[in-house]
């Protein structure tokens, strides 16, 4: 079963991409802040990370540098999702997606990243 | 003096002798000297007056004018201070200098509220003295008693107030020399009509500096705006479109169509304003293809007809298809646009007609409501942003649609009007060129 981690601070989002994820067999482990999600980093990592990139406590642009950067995460995937208008490029990720977004489209995009 | 000799004749004309005249012209050069200065300070008004009222920056203006006035009345220094109060709320601001290194009142005291300073400040009277070392008002103020150490040496004084149109004092012109007398009443008037030029352009320039704050907040409250209300958007627009797939009754399923088709609405309108803000700032990208706009309006038409339990929509869109050339999702929005108009501003009415034309390589496309309709003054004004009409209070909308549908239209080289009377209903119409006919296009090629 492939893990995904969603780094998410809205629990309206949150709820709705891990339940979505969820009814398609992925496990999932979701954290609302930056700080929530540095510290499960040093375990286990999953198979792709989900992350928004306005967070209370940080930016998924740059949790997504530290993942590129470390040693246990370079090679995993990762999402980046945001309703900012500003940004649309991926932002050194390995992809984007903007909100608010087709439930099939957001579940084809990791489907595609999962390989 | 002029010395004038004339000869002196008899009756045949004959010179007998010469008469010396010698005249006191001094009164006559006099005139002629202050003709010239006359006219020197006429051209010195006229250019700071130009220059100032070209100028938007605060700083520049009050440069000139120092500058300036400093070099019309020959004052040792001539300077602006800002009526601006300190935290300990008595002082004024250096802001220009003239004719004196700055470093010499860079570690001085600013003037404050004394005896001195207050008539022209706080009652903005002008004030012109021979010798301010023997008014009657000077050196009565602690802690100086007069200037601090190392001012600049003033005798004569000259001070005159720089009033903005709404009566407050912005700040005041000061010139000091260090010899008595040397201001003029001459040099009083001319300063007098420099500072209250300088003050017309100084409000000028605070209004446009506030229209430009404003036009910043206002980018960026959108920006934050739009991200807000997208946040609980997606949320909603995920679990509707996970409904939307699960057998359930056919009212349920009805239900759950037309809560995805608000919120889709609703995304619309938060997209407009983005597309706003991205016409402003000339990032709104189009995306051309050929396509049937007959075609596209039936599906708008059939939607509308389906959904709108208020209004029947009576069409006459002609027998063949009328190809274009634009953005389609574009130019579907310059369409739903109108006919959302139409059908919100006639609530009275049950019909709104819709006509589709082709003349001359051009479409006509037309709107037409039996509703409020409007003024000459709305439909001129009525394509400008947030523009609402002040009788619309209760219905709903951002004044955004007609400025984007206007938008869309231009940018696809097209032609959009409004024609109305008051009371009796609008029409709007947009004109867009066809694309060439395939007969055209295997032509051309």
């Amino acid at each position: 079963m492939k893990e995904i981690f969603i780094v998410e601070d809205d629990d309206g989002i949150r709820e709705l991409i891990e339940f979505l994820l969820v009814s398609q067999q992925y496990s999932v482990k979701t954290f609302p802040t930056a700080r929530a999600f540095h510290k499960a980093i040093p375990g286990k990592v999953p198979d792709l990370f989900l992350l928004d990139i306005m967070l209370p406590d940080g930016n998924g642009v740059d949790l997504c540098r530290e993942l590129k950067e470390g040693e246990k995460t370079s090679k995993i995937p990762v999402v980046l999702m945001s309703a900012h208008a500003d940004i649309s490029r991926t932002e050194g990720a390995d992809d984007f997606i903007a909100k608010p977004f087709d439930v099939d489209e957001l579940l084809k995009r990791i489907q595609k990243q999962l390989g | 003096m002029s010395i004038t000799v004339s000869p002196v004749k008899d009756s045949r004309g004959n010179i007998v002798g010469a008469s010396k005249v010698a005249r006191d012209i001094t009164t006559r050069i006099e005139s002629q000297t202050a003709m010239e200065k006359y006219i020197k300070n006429l051209e010195t008004l006229n250019t700071v007056g130009k220059s100032i009222s070209e100028n938007l920056d605060v700083q520049g203006i009050l440069q000139r004018v120092t500058d300036a006035t400093t070099l019309l009345t020959g004052a040792g220094f001539g300077a602006f201070f800002y009526n601006n109060s300190d935290e300990k709320g008595n002082s004024f601001r250096l802001f220009t200098l003239s004719g004196a290194p700055r470093k010499i009142f860079d570690n001085m005291a600013m003037p404050r509220h004394t005896d001195i300073f207050l008539p022209t400040f706080r009652d903005k009277k002008v004030m012109r003295i021979d010798d301010i070392t023997k008014h009657a008002d000077f050196g009565k103020n602690a802690p100086f008693n007069g200037m601090p150490k190392g001012h600049f040496s003033v005798a004569s004084y000259l001070a005159i107030p720089v009033v903005s149109k709404s009566g407050s004092v912005i700040g005041g012109l000061l010139y000091g020399h260090p010899e008595a007398g040397k201001f003029t009443a001459e040099h009083e008037l001319l300063v007098v009509n420099i500072a209250a030029q300088a003050a017309v352009s100084l409000d000028n320039s605070k209004l446009f500096e506030q229209v430009k704050s404003l036009s910043e907040k206002k980018d960026e409250f959108i920006a934050l705006a739009s991200h807000e209300l997208k946040t609980p958007l997606t949320t909603i627009k995920g679990y509707l479109q996970v409904l939307a797939k699960k057998e359930a009754d056919k009212m349920s399923q009805l239900f759950v169509d037309k809560s995805l088709y608000q919120v889709e609405k609703l995304q619309t309108l938060v997209e407009d304003l983005l597309n706003m803000s991205r016409i402003e700032s000339g990032q709104l990208n189009f995306r051309l293809e050929v396509f049937d706009i007959k075609e596209m309006l039936r599906e708008i038409i059939e939607t509308f007809s389906y959904s709108s339990q208020s209004h029947r929509v009576i069409e006459d869109l002609g027998n063949n298809p009328v190809i274009i050339r634009g953005d389609r999702q574009r130019i579907e929005q310059a369409i739903l646009n109108l006919i959302t108009n139409a059908i919100k501003y006639s609530p009275k009415a049950e019909e709104i007609f819709i006509n589709l034309e082709v003349v001359d390589e051009k479409m006509t496309l037309r709107v037409r409501d039996k509703g409020i309709g409007l003024t000459g003054e709305q439909q001129q004004q009525l394509f400008t942003r947030f523009y609402r009409a002040e009788d619309t209070k209760g219905i709903s909308g951002l004044g955004l649609g007609l400025y984007l549908t206007k938008q869309i239209i231009d940018r696809h080289g097209g032609i959009i009007e409004v024609s109305s009377e008051y009371g009796e209903g609008s029409e709007f119409s947009f004109t867009l060129p066809l694309a060439l006919q395939k007969k055209n296009i295997e032509k051309a090629i």
